[in-house]
């Protein structure tokens, strides 16, 4: 256990040195988290306030579908990202002949960018919050345990994708797949329970 | 995540989203560990790791 805190905590340094090495990808991902706010605040707004999904107001709505829905895509791309690189470089075979275990290796070297996508998601949230004036009522501890919850399950989505990639080579598959399908079912943009409601 | 962010639910309230999330996650990660651990075994066997 202590040995696999000690590698956690050499990969996370590792990255944090990277990311502050290359700075201007900082840059880069706040203007996009503003310019993708910013077109669903507009997009809200077109719409008007007439379309109130749930009893919520759409831009709040609109922002925490978007965000969750990035989070989980996100995260299972850096899962299968690092088992794709590992592969491209050749380094796989390589790190597995060391005494750390195989699974925990691939889950290690994902941890930094999935850490990174849940910073992200706050980032995104609070800018939502603080510049676009989205109207929340939040609980703490009712979101700290959807968000535990939800991380537990980005997580085995992430190692799902990094499985079919080694076992089959079609990581990207399921990626598409619960790109479309979340996109879809998952009432990132509209409720989809009247959907259901309609068709039982 | 909506009904815990925007609306303010408590966790009784939302007791029963939780219970689904939690057996969700409770049943998604052994599964998928073993899953990784199995293929990652299987691929070292056959010689397959780096093929992509």
């Amino acid at each position: 256990m202590t040995s696999t805190l000690d590698k956690l905590r050499a990969i996370l340094w590792r990255d944090l040195l990277t990311a502050i090495r290359h700075r201007s990808g900082f840059v880069v991902t706040l203007v996009g988290v503003f310019t993708e706010l910013a077109a669903f605040y507009f997009l809200s707004r077109a719409i008007g306030p007439g379309f109130r999904p749930g009893g919520i107001e759409y831009f709040p709505f609109l922002m925490v579908g978007t965000g969750i829905y990035t989070f989980f895509v996100m995260s299972a791309q850096a899962f299968l990202s690092s088992v794709q690189e590992a592969q491209q470089t050749g380094t796989l075979e390589v790190l597995m002949t060391t005494s750390t275990a195989p699974a925990e290796l691939v889950i290690l070297s994902s941890i930094s960018a999935f850490a990174g996508n849940l910073v992200n998601l706050l980032v995104y949230l609070l800018a939502g919050v603080a510049v676009f004036r989205a109207s929340i009522h939040a609980n703490f501890f009712s979101c700290v345990a959807v968000l535990v919850l939800s991380l537990a399950i980005a997580l085995a989505l992430g190692i799902v994708a990094a499985t079919l990639q080694v076992a089959f080579q079609k990581g990207s598959a399921l990626l598409w797949l619960l790109g479309s399908g979340l996109w879809f079912l998952s009432g990132t943009m509209f409720r989809s329970r009247p959907c259901r409601a309609r068709w039982n | 995540m909506r009904k815990a962010l925007l609306e303010g639910q408590s966790m009784m309230t939302m007791a029963p989203t939780l219970a689904v999330l939690g057996c969700f996650a409770a049943i998604l990660l052994p599964l998928a560990l073993a899953g990784l651990s199995l293929s990652l075994r299987r691929a070292r066997q056959n010689g397959t790791l780096s093929f992509y």
